[in-house]
């Protein structure tokens, strides 16, 4: 017995519930600027709802977006997502909830649970984009001339609803305005808005399946237009609740609430990290080598870029120019500049690469020439896009797909040696064999070295940080190995001397697409904010590359495409299982507890191939969260919900 | 809900039209058909690769074809069941959602490693759902290639194509190749002539129609005699037409890009006086092959050079300035799909260049719009043929 309350700060709307032993008070507000303020303001009204002083309360949890950074002196306060909350909101006011759709002001969910206690078994969010959500009704009923509040009602009055092709708010806008144009009614236009968001949301839903007993929560519930559209297309009934289940989510924090005031033992594990200081003197080291290829204090040295991992870049180390991989991304306004050229439907990566020269990005203005073994359509289409626009010579090598077919190496070896005449016109010397068989020893020494550090996370307590093992391997992408290999011996030694508490901590493999040289928004988020570990990094920038060294005896060219052809595969390279395979590999040597699937918008090789990542996953019993993102900064509260939601499944497993 | 299908049922005075509007909507029962009757049948034959198909007495049903009978239900299942994202080019999600509905029939398919991303990514989901899929790893033809590199690329096309024989039944046979090859190339002509007698009476065919005699001109919708039928009957009725023109003024613009399934889209460029003119598609698809060459070299050589195959923006711009100096085009319109990073760049290397020259040009992105045009397109095409007007 006892008081506790819990705060659902939603995007629109606040929440509070108060249970006052077996009564409980509600409270709702809009939620305003200033979140604290709405916060204290809520805890007030259900104070003098239940005629009760503040000292009287035992314990909140808050929820919500606005859960982050509230503060209430002297009373035990803790955060939990709002997936857990609706969780456990739903199974308070009815055990037998299996299945919840959760349709708020900003996002929309499906969440699983388990019947027996009310614990998130997994969960599906909407993307960033508005669609299928309270804001996009809202947007569409200001087309439609109506208030939101009779949206519902208005569509349940249609005869033959409108059908509405776009999921996009900006697009469904439009074609709104056309379906008005053309005389079809504001009943039937509702009506099949309400069946376009209830589309999306089923596709939500059937990505975690749909199992009786289905709740309908969030603020979008009290709507019953949406209700029947969703009734109707996926084919069920909701169970109704006892209550108003927009407070399903304050009811479920003031219930957690009460749990964390009988288990006090429940406190967040302080983060602590181990930087070892050499790390960032490597990070001088690489800023040291830029400015001086930015200020041409290389002597004449040519600078090569080049964009993907299928670029022999022994052939460059021994040309005597300075190879330079162009990954730079993570600056939405950069991203932005460079869609003038690519439109908006490329992945932000690649307007980046196309942004840094339009606004000049020194270092990126110090290359020669750029050279593109050909991975995706849109960096190859990049590429181009920078020799057109911005005159920097830029030549394409074709790199086939199928990487296990037997003609497929002969033809790599021929474009991997017109690679090298390329160089030696650049550069004006000749590459001998001799000297790309010594670079190739040096790169495979930073390789080795690289995995060997890597290695080290493979304990209980992991010595290094995977923001910091990011920036070891961005290193190998701007410095040649025999700078490299003095700080990579030496931070192991020191990573190395670190003993292992055995503290266990959450750890999480990252795979998925690439995480450019700047984009550390989401590793910083997770490691840093929530506390978990990525322990290894299934994608180009992290440890996957550096898995296969290069045959260091024989022809040295033949060498190269061998190993390059056959490197550990990005998504694009066929055969597809193989490349999940690897992922496979990975996961398990390194006893990972979660999986965050991460794509950028618009990356084909990532995105459409997901499904086929995470089933496997999920064979493997390995939870998997898929994030799909870009640059901007917009989304950062829905990442939290989705990662400490996942870090909530992963604890509680 | 609607589908192209419905969209089509337009009314045509000409039999020729009607006859290859017949063979067009008949062309995936008729591939059903063959396969129930034991043929051998494959998704693919699209491009160079049909004489191939039917030189291996193989039925090619085109993929992108498939997108005309998909609906709304379509792409949700490319959505709901693939969890592809939704951002990805629609005609793709058609595409993907067309086949797995149609799982039950036959289940080959060819894909191409160099064209677009999200086919490549889709066909490999496929095999995940028992599809057969064999890869042509044709090579991407990039700029500033010498001789040398070009013989590679061609070498390697020629390699993939014989390892497409392979897995159609076995050795390919030469002489049937060639027949296959000179057949394609008196079609090709046929249609090339059409093309032309169509500048002079530009008011007799829609711009749907031209398109799909167009499309058809590498794969016959798998009946090469109704084809190459519906052609000469068509170059009759154009011939007599031309005789005694009607003195209908039409607006002669060029098609760059994507075909497209947003039908409505060519319906409003006829009905606001437009003539597609030229077509960047009929220099992919009906080029003519080599019959000099080898026939395998033949159809690799055309897989690699210039509007033969995928390539950069600089391989295309003078194939439209050919197209406009021939038909003399008062604008482009750049079409492609939503989603579409393979032609997106493109557009934009193509517009710029073109705009330099004062020839205005017009970038579409269309989406999976069933029926009619949705009203942002209806007003940016009207508003690009008045100031064309």
């Amino acid at each position: 017995m006892g008081r506790f309350i819990g705060l659902d700060i939603g995007s629109r709307t606040a929440k509070g519930v108060l249970l006052d032993n077996d009564t409980i008070h509600t409270a709702i507000t809009d939620t305003g600027f200033f979140m604290q303020k709405t916060a204290d303001g809520l805890v007030q009204t259900l104070l003098e709802k239940a005629h009760l002083d503040i000292s009287r309360i035992d314990y909140i949890v808050s929820t919500g977006y606005g859960r982050i950074s509230l503060v209430f002196k002297d009373i035990p306060h803790k955060e939990v997502t709002e997936i857990s909350c609706h969780a456990k909101g739903a199974h308070h006011l009815n055990p037998g909830t299996k299945t919840i759709i959760d349709i708020g002001g900003q996002d929309s969910k499906a969440i699983k649970v388990d019947p027996s206690s009310g614990k998130v078994i997994d969960f599906v969010l909407n993307d960033k984009c508005a669609a299928g959500t309270g804001k996009f009704l809202e947007m569409i009923a200001l087309s439609l001339g109506i208030k939101i509040e009779e949206m519902g009602n208005i569509a349940l009055q249609a005869t033959t609803p409108s059908h509405i092709t776009s999921q996009c708010v900006v697009f469904a806008e439009s074609e709104v305005i056309s379906l008005k144009a053309m005389g079809e009614t504001q009943n039937d236009i509702a009506s099949g808005i309400h069946f376009a968001v209830a589309r999306r949301v089923g596709n939500l839903l059937n990505r975690v399946g749909i199992e009786s007993d289905v709740v309908f929560t969030g603020g979008v519930s009290k709507n019953k237009g949406m209700k029947y559209a969703l009734e109707e297309t996926l084919k069920f009934r909701f169970t109704d609740l006892k209550m108003d289940a927009q407070f399903a989510g304050g009811l479920g924090a003031a219930v957690f609430a009460q749990e964390f005031a009988n288990d006090q033992s429940i406190e967040a594990k302080e983060v602590t990290t181990a930087t070892p200081s050499i790390i960032s003197g490597l990070e001088g080291r690489v800023k040291q080598h830029q400015d001086a290829l930015i200020s041409s204090a290389h002597n004449g040295t040519k600078v090569a870029g080049y964009f993907c991992l299928y670029t022999p870049v022994e052939i460059l180390d021994a040309s005597g120019a300075a190879p330079i991989r162009l990954f730079k991304g993570g600056d939405d306004a950069v991203a932005a500049s460079g869609e003038i050229h690519t439109r908006s439907y490329f992945c932000q990566f690649c307007q980046s690469c196309v942004g840094g020269f339009r606004e000049n990005d020194p270092l990126y203005k110090s290359v020669d020439k750029i050279y593109t073994f050909n991975t995706c359509d849109q960096m190859k289409k990049t590429a181009e896009a920078i020799e057109e626009f911005y005159n920097v010579p830029t030549q394409l090598y074709c790199l086939p797909r199928e990487r296990t077919r037997e003609t497929s190496g002969s033809f790599y070896q021929s474009e991997v040696l017109s690679f090298k005449k390329d160089v030696e016109n650049l550069t004006g010397k000749t590459i001998s064999d001799e000297s790309i068989s010594r670079q190739i020893i040096l790169r495979n020494k930073a390789r080795a070295l690289l995995k060997k550090i890597s290695d080290l996370r493979k304990r209980q307590d992991p010595p290094i940080k995977g923001s910091e093992f990011l920036e070891l391997v961005k290193a190998y992408y701007y410095l040649q190995p025999e700078v490299l290999l003095p700080y990579y011996e030496k931070i192991y030694e020191q990573l190395a001397a670190i003993p292992d508490n055995g503290e266990k901590r959450i750890r999480l493999m990252m795979s998925g697409g690439i995480v450019a040289d700047g984009d550390r928004r989401l590793i910083k988020l997770i490691e840093d904010e929530i506390g978990a570990r990525i322990v290894v990094e299934d994608h180009c920038t992290g440890l996957r590359p550096f898995y296969n060294l290069v045959e260091e005896n024989g022809n040295p060219i033949k060498s190269l495409s061998n190993s390059y052809l056959n490197q550990s595969p990005c998504a694009r390279m066929k055969p597809l299982k193989e490349r999940i395979r690897f992922s496979e590999d990975m996961a398990k040597e390194y006893n990972v507890d979660g999986i965050l699937y991460i794509t950028l918008k618009f990356c084909s090789c990532y995105g459409i191939s997901k499904k086929s990542f995470q089933d496997n996953f999920l064979k493997m019993g390995i939870p998997v969260l898929e994030i799909g993102t870009d640059y901007s900064q917009s989304d950062i509260g829905q990442l939290k919900t989705k990662v400490g939601a996942f870090l909530e499944v992963l604890g509680g497993k | 809900m609607k589908s192209q299908i419905d969209f089509l049922k337009v009314n045509k005075d000409s039999k020729a039209i009607e006859r290859l509007f017949d063979h067009v909507l008949s062309y995936i029962e008729r591939a059903d058909a063959a396969h129930n009757d034991g043929k051998k049948v494959v998704y693919g034959g699209g491009l160079f690769d049909a004489p191939l198909l039917y030189s291996f007495d193989t039925f090619p049903c085109v993929y992108t074809e498939l997108g005309r009978l998909a609906s709304n239900e379509s792409l949700s299942i490319a959505e709901d069941y693939f969890q592809v994202p939704r951002e990805t080019c629609s005609m793709v999600k058609a595409t993907l959602g067309e086949l797995f509905r149609r799982k039950k029939s036959f289940n080959r398919m060819i894909g191409y490693c160099s064209f677009c991303e999200p086919y490549n990514a889709a066909f490999e989901v496929m095999k995940g759902e028992d599809f057969d899929v064999h890869f042509v790893d044709l090579p991407y033809r990039p700029d500033h290639l010498d001789e040398e590199r070009f013989k590679n690329l061609q070498n390697h096309a020629q390699k993939e194509f014989k390892s497409l024989g392979k897995w159609l039944g076995g050795e390919i046979d030469e002489d049937r190749l060639s027949k296959e090859i000179k057949r394609s190339n008196e079609i090709k002509k046929k249609i090339w002539k059409i093309l032309e007698l169509q500048k002079k009476v530009p008011y007799y065919m829609g711009s749907l129609d031209s398109m799909f005699l167009i499309t058809g001109g590498s794969h016959y919708y798998g009946d090469p005699v109704e084809f190459n039928a519906i052609c000469d009957l068509l170059i009759d009725e154009l011939e007599l037409e031309a005789s005694h023109p009607k003195q209908i003024k039409k607006l002669p613009v060029i098609w760059a890009g994507g075909r497209g399934q947003e039908f409505g889209t060519y319906k409003l460029i006829d009905d606001l006086g437009g003539f597609i003119s030229g077509w960047t598609l009929a220099g992919m698809l009906l080029r003519y092959y080599d019959e000099t060459l080898p026939p395998l070299e033949a159809i690799a050589y055309n897989s690699i050079i210039g509007m033969g195959g995928p390539g950069g923006a600089r391989d295309w711009i003078p194939f439209i300035d050919q197209l406009k100096e021939n038909s003399n085009a008062k604008g482009i319109i750049f079409y492609g799909y939503f989603g579409c990073s393979f032609a997106s760049v493109n557009f934009e290397i193509a517009k710029n260049y073109f705009a330099t020259k004062n020839v205005p040009g017009i970038i579409l992105e269309g989406s999976f719009q069933t029926g009619e045009p949705s009203g942002q397109t209806v007003t940016r095409v009207k508003a690009f043929m008045e100031m064309l007007s």
